[in-house]
């Protein structure tokens, strides 16, 4: 529901020290580091100067960054050639690695154990060339199967030579019209997947001749290994039994590598938490810079775990560390924004997050963007059925897409709340009675509801924005900008007009409020010189006044026609309401008129279908341009950065 | 003219006009042919042609013939990649098919290289055709070390069967089968993709890949007789179907005739006797022959094309002997030849110039 405070934190300890620290850092998993050189060139990065801090005072006059660019790029390559044998992505466990260690003697168990795996890998690699080439030749054999002549016998035949290969079916074609000029018998044999597969036997004397044609019809030779005898039924039978004795030796093999991986399995995933949390202390000590005896270090931590990051880090040695939160920083205070959220807004975090994170002075609009999403909706996508299957959709994404299944789930159970208050069931409107009202009968109720629940929307989001630019301590635009003060009271006052305009009620007389209207808008024109007067600044325009004014002018008419407009965008939330309804009804008036019980059920279920896809589709975007375009637009600007700290995690 | 006409080409013909009108014109060749230098010849594009577009990035003081060469043939790669865009469907395969050509003219040239023996690798700077659309690996290409791994890796490319049977073959002339193989499917792609499109653009288009196709036939036999010594067997299987006055009984009995001069004596009475009609320079001339008439095929064809395939067909082959006659040109400066004896080998008439 909000944002969390933060506090930058500034470490120097010894240097020996540096790998632990950096090891707490990435295992408490709540520290986002900066870098420390532009830390201490912009003096965030200060001490007090008290008489133990003498050493790291005097040491910081001459640091630069640390960093020991040791290559291990070879380590993970072997990581990686293990993941490949294990055939997964291994998960960092933290049981290994929440005690010190030396990582070096980690290389040493990686180098061990790709060696014990590489081998009986590489053999089952062999085999499975073996297997592919039998294949290959079964294949070739399967295509002469019908031939009922032994190899050997072709082979010495003392005045003729033989061939097998393939032809394509338009060199066929050349072949067949020109067979009274073919040095050769040509027979067909089989079919393969590129063509017909011919044994083409010709004079030894004419040999040379014959091979040019064929080369000239591109005739693809099937290679016959010398080794064969036999009719080629019988070498498909031993090239069968020679690929089953094969098979058996791979899943021996297999299952000797299974067990093998099996008794490492504990190894590896020991060796690949190591590597994985020395790969994050690297990125930390990237960050960091250090002096002939020391190291610094600068990163935002949330508040409430100050003390406890604190009392980690002290355990190792005489550190410093030291906090500092906007009282001590005021104007270069730029924390990252964490969003804190209850689990049932959390989801909506990533629709926030898809316009910009909130920076670290706004308020987190993710529950106001939950509940009014949900709200609009649901309100245009009323139904039980359809809500219900999009909230068992939900479920199936989950796997999938934790985000987009959570952000569902909440829209399809809004759904089936309106579908109560509507009375309808999978477009079904006399299944149960309407808790609230029917919207094809209350048509004008809707619209004008619509536009109700829009103004209230617009309201809220006044009052968002006047908050914010009070915390930005923002007088211009607080008090006298379009979306502060003066704006809402222009807001409400137009939709008093409006509404005595069509006839609803008369709070405050005309005549007052066009009194009043008026020094509002020259509030709103004069809003720059105003708050420069309030303040006592100088000068009153930061540009040339006539362009300020005629500026703030055009300014002004943009509000108003905003207004207006922002206000009736409302209406189409009734307008889907409705067209969620219509849509039904036609595919209802299909279905009634077929006459045939299954041809209007398919109809029925189609159409359910098509309007749960497309409308549903059409309703998740027109809800997210109303949150985006009427509402953030009045009271959200989303230009901070993310907290992101430093984790194994990722 | 047809809706589905309009449709599909009102776009792009628009654009081919558009493009039409920036090609050269005979006072640019005229110009051109008293240039002294390569130099001259693209300094005269750059100030005073629309090839300024590709030529302004470039130094062309002292530019190589070949460099220049490379130039002009990218060129035309892009203005494919540019019209490609207009067109979808069957017509879009139609253009990939036209593309297959320079696709094919860069492995003829690897197939070369490893031929001589020579690293692949040198190619890098004469590649023509590495864009989005190319569908061969030309990294992998590039790493082959002999005719065996290139062909392998190939594989997973429609070259790939075609190929496929020379992998292990070793033999002197397997540079010319492997080129002679490879156009053969050319030509069989674009005729079989020309089957695909609608019927009155079928019909033009049969037409004129017919005629080329006639003529490519006859040089083939003709040289076959005359240099190569063919077995008649073989001269038929090269020979490519689809021809359009030239049918395949027609070629067979061509391809059966005993040597060059008795298939003169056939054909000089026919269609294509303008082939055969100057003994002095026969040989020297037939391909410039073959390209002149279809040039000025394709040039009448654009003038009656409507709402169909001719333009853009046209216009394409027109851009091609546009490049190849600057080409002969430079060509031309290089060998020294006076501007009278240049303009025989330019593929287009120029103030009468005949032979």
């Amino acid at each position: 529901m909000s944002i969390e405070k933060m506090a930058m934190m500034n470490v120097v300890g010894l240097k020996e020290y540096v790998e632990d620290i950096s090891r707490e850092i990435v295992l408490m998993g709540n520290v986002d580091i900066t870098n420390a050189l532009n830390e201490i060139r912009e003096s965030h990065f200060t001490l007090s100067l008290a008489e133990e801090n003498v050493d790291e005072l005097l040491d910081m006059t001459m640091i630069k960054p640390l960093c020991e660019n040791l290559d291990d790029g070879h380590i993970f390559v072997k990581i990686r050639s293990l993941e490949e044998i294990y055939d997964e992505e291994f998960k960092v466990n933290k049981n290994h690695i929440s005690e010190s260690y030396n990582f070096c003697d980690c290389h040493e168990s990686i180098d061990e154990l790709c060696n014990e795996l590489m081998e009986p890998n590489e053999k089952i690699k062999e085999i499975e060339e073996e297997i592919e080439k039998i294949e290959e030749l079964y294949k070739n054999f399967q295509y002469l199967k019908d031939l009922d002549v032994k190899l050997e016998n072709l082979k010495s035949l003392e005045f003729f030579t033989y061939t097998f290969g393939v032809l394509s079916k338009e060199n066929i074609n050349r072949l067949k019209k020109n067979y009274e000029n073919i040095t050769a018998v040509v027979l067909h044999t089989g079919s393969s997947d590129t063509g017909e597969v011919y044994l083409v036997i010709s004079p030894k004397e004419l040999e040379s001749e014959t091979s040019r044609i064929l080369r000239s019809l591109n005739f693809n030779r099937i290679q016959m290994p010398d080794e064969f005898v036999g009719t080629p039924a019988e070498i498909i039978q031993k090239l069968e039994s020679r690929k089953e004795i094969v098979k058996q030796e791979q899943i021996k093999l297999q299952q000797q590598l299974q067990i093998l991986k099996n008794n490492n399995r504990e190894k590896v995933e020991e060796c690949y938490s190591k590597l994985k949390l020395h790969e994050k202390i690297k990125e930390v000590e990237a960050q960091m810079v250090s002096s002939n005896n020391f190291f610094y270090l600068s990163g935002w931590v949330p508040e409430k775990d100050k003390a406890r990051i604190k009392k980690r880090l002290q355990s190792y040695g005489n550190l410093i560390v030291d906090f500092k939160d906007q009282n001590d920083m005021e104007y270069d205070f730029h924390p990252p924004t964490k969003l804190r959220n209850n689990i049932m807004f959390k989801p909506f975090e990533y629709l926030v997050k898809m316009y910009g994170i909130p920076s670290y002075t706004e308020l987190d609009p993710t529950a106001f963007l939950g509940i009014t999403y949900m709200f609009l909706f649901g309100a245009m996508f009323g139904d039980v059925g359809q809500g219900f299957i999009l909230l068992l959709a939900s479920i199936l994404l989950k796997g999938k897409s934790e985000v987009f299944g959570g952000i569902l789930s909440r829209l399809g159970f809004s759904s089936m709340i309106f579908g109560f208050l509507y009375g309808s069931v999978f477009g079904f409107e006399h299944i149960i009675h309407p808790l609230l009202l029917n919207p094809f009968e209350g048509r004008n109720t809707v619209l004008i509801a619509a536009v109700v629940i829009g103004i209230v929307l617009l309201v809220i989001s006044y009052i968002y924005s006047i908050i914010n630019l009070a915390k930005q301590k923002n007088l211009k635009e607080g008090l006298f900008g379009r979306n502060g003060v003066t704006g809402l009271i222009f807001f409400i006052m137009l939709l008093l007009i409006a509404g005595k305009g069509i006839g609803i009620v008369e709070i405050i007389p005309t005549s007052i409020m066009i009194i009043m209207i008026i020094p509002l808008i020259g509030f709103m024109i004069l809003k720059e010189p105003l708050s420069n007067l309030i303040l006592n600044k100088r000068p009153l325009h930061h540009e040339p006044p006539s362009s300020y004014y005629v500026e703030s002018s055009f300014d002004f008419v943009e509000t108003l026609l905003n207004m207006l407009s922002g206000t009736i965008s409302f209406i189409r939330v009734g307008a889907f309401a409705l067209t969620h309804v219509g849509l039904f009804k036609a595919f209802e008036t299909i279905a009634e008129l077929l006459h045939n019980p299954i041809a209007s059920v398919i109809i029925l279920a189609a159409g359910n279908i098509i309007i749960i896809g497309l409308e549903g589709l059409i309703v998740f975007i027109q809800g997210l341009r109303l949150e985006y375009y009427e509402l953030f637009s009045k009271y959200y600007k989303g230009d901070g950065v993310e907290f992101n700290s430093v984790t194994l995690n990722d | 003219m047809k809706m589905v006409g309009v449709r599909r080409f009102a776009a792009v013909n628009t654009k081919i006009k558009a493009l039409k009108g920036k090609m050269l014109s005979n006072q640019d060749y005229i110009e051109m042919l008293s240039k002294k230098s390569v130099k001259d010849v693209a300094y005269y594009l750059k100030s005073n042609t629309s090839y300024r577009r590709i030529l302004d990035s470039k130094d062309i003081d002292d530019i190589h013939r070949s460099e220049f060469e490379l130039i002009l043939k990218k060129n035309i790669v892009l203005q494919y990649e540019k019209l490609l865009h207009y067109f979808t469907g069957e017509y879009r395969k139609l253009f990939r098919i036209l593309f297959m050509r320079y696709e094919i003219e860069d492995l003829k040239l690897f197939i070369r290289a490893l031929a001589r023996g020579e690293n692949p690798k040198v190619l890098d700077d004469l590649v023509l055709y590495s864009g989005i659309y190319s569908t061969v690996n030309y990294k992998l290409l590039e790493d082959a070390k002999d005719i065996e791994t290139f062909v392998r890796s190939l594989k997973g490319t429609i070259y790939y069967n075609i190929l496929g049977p020379y992998e292990k073959e070793d033999s002197r002339k397997l540079t010319f089968y492997m080129e002679m193989v490879l156009d053969r499917n050319y030509f069989k792609a674009l005729y079989e993709q020309i089957l695909k499109l609608e019927k009155h653009d079928k019909k033009i288009l049969k037409e004129l890949l017919g005629k080329n196709i006639d003529l490519l036939n006859l040089e083939w036999i003709y040289r076959g007789l005359k240099f190569y010594r063919l077995s008649p067997e073989e001269l038929i299987n090269y020979t490519l179907i689809g021809g359009y006055y030239l049918k395949y009984d027609d070629v067979k009995n061509l391809c059966y005739t005993k040597d060059e001069n008795q298939l003169i004596l056939r054909m000089i009475n026919s269609k294509y006797g303008f082939l055969f009609d100057n003994k002095d320079t026969l040989d020297l001339f037939m391909e410039r022959r073959i390209e002149r008439y279809l040039y000025f095929q394709f040039l009448s064809y654009y003038k009656i094309g409507k709402m169909d395939i001719t333009q853009s067909i046209a216009y394409i082959h027109l851009l091609e002997y546009e490049m190849r006659d600057i080409i002969s040109i430079t060509e031309a400066i290089r060998y020294d030849l006076d501007k009278e004896e240049a303009k025989k080998y330019l593929i287009r008439r120029i103030e009468g110039s005949d032979s």
